[in-house]
């Protein structure tokens, strides 16, 4: 399965127990995409995550 | 309501990312992709918020929608600060539910 | 078809309403488990309470994520709310089993709420 890990947050990307959820989760054999939001600003940052979410099976936005 | 595989659902309970979700509408928009929102809780305090407008006006009475009992849990009168919204727009978390068996993408703010 | 959902919810301020809204699901009848992270549930509630039944009622749950809470946090989840307890593999297990998964509202706050937040 590909996820897509979406941060909203500065702290959910530094947050320990997110990263070793999302370790364990790519330990199982699935491939994990991360995206930023905290750090989007432009145009095409945003294209990109739309590119992303559709290439996605399943979603995660952290707070 | 069948499913739309080109529908993003937009489900919005955090109350500080109005400007990513503009951006986001716009991108999906840019792609040929539709949009479905519902605010909830302290999101829907972004009645207030400038850009709420915006993206109001950009998404069909249908797709975009508030939780009418967080509105008046936040101490709003939902007649009186209807920002715009029409009664189909302040809705229940059913709405919620409609959204998810509606769209083809999910994200939540 | 009858989707499965999990929230996640890690901030006080949003766990009675993203319990409220898992129960929105529920009651659409959709499985809904939510996951509370770090937090002490609300003081008890006769509101509250009837939630949390309505959504083991619909064969959703109530987990607490201990291995996040301390002692007096864990304490206070699981016997005074009865949460069922969870650990962050059971969260993997859940997050790739559901089809949505909902992180709800903000992250958890550094520092205790002060006692004007009573």
């Amino acid at each position: 399965m590909k996820i897509l890990c979406v941060y909203r947050h500065k702290v959910s990307k530094e947050n320990e127990d997110i990263k070793k959820i999302v370790e364990k989760i790519k330990a199982k054999g699935h491939e994990v995409v991360e995206f930023d939001l905290f750090a989007a600003k432009t145009d095409d940052d945003f294209d990109r995550l739309i590119d992303l979410i559709w290439e996605a099976d399943k979603t995660i936005s952290w707070w | 309501m069948s499913k739309d595989p080109d529908k993003l659902g937009i489900f919005v309970t955090s109350p500080v990312h109005i400007n990513e979700l503009l951006k986001i509408v716009e991108a999906a928009y840019r792609k040929g992709k539709k949009v479905k929102i519902f605010y909830t809780y302290k999101a829907t305090h972004l009645t207030y918020h400038p850009i709420f407008e915006t993206i109001r006006k950009m998404v069909p009475e249908e797709d975009l929608a508030i939780c009418v009992a967080a509105y008046s849990c936040e101490g709003y009168e939902p007649e009186y600060h209807n920002q715009g919204l029409t009664e189909k727009q302040m809705r229940t978390q059913a709405y919620h539910g409609e959204l998810i068996e509606e769209v083809g993408k999910y994200l939540v703010l | 078809m009858s989707y499965k959902v999990c929230f996640l919810i890690a901030n006080r301020i949003y766990i009675s309403d993203g319990l409220r809204s898992a129960l929105g699901l529920a009651v659409e009848n959709m499985y809904s488990y939510s996951y509370i992270f770090y937090q002490k549930m609300p003081a008890k509630s006769e509101y509250m309470e009837e939630n949390l039944a309505w959504i083991r009622d619909m064969e959703g749950e109530v987990y607490a994520v201990t291995e996040t809470m301390d002692e007096e946090t864990k304490k206070f989840n699981l016997e005074d709310w009865e949460l069922v307890e969870a650990t962050l593999d059971d969260v993997v297990e859940k997050i790739l089993e559901c089809d949505l998964v909902v992180g709800y509202g903000l992250p958890a706050q550094k520092v205790q709420a002060p006692p004007q937040c009573a």
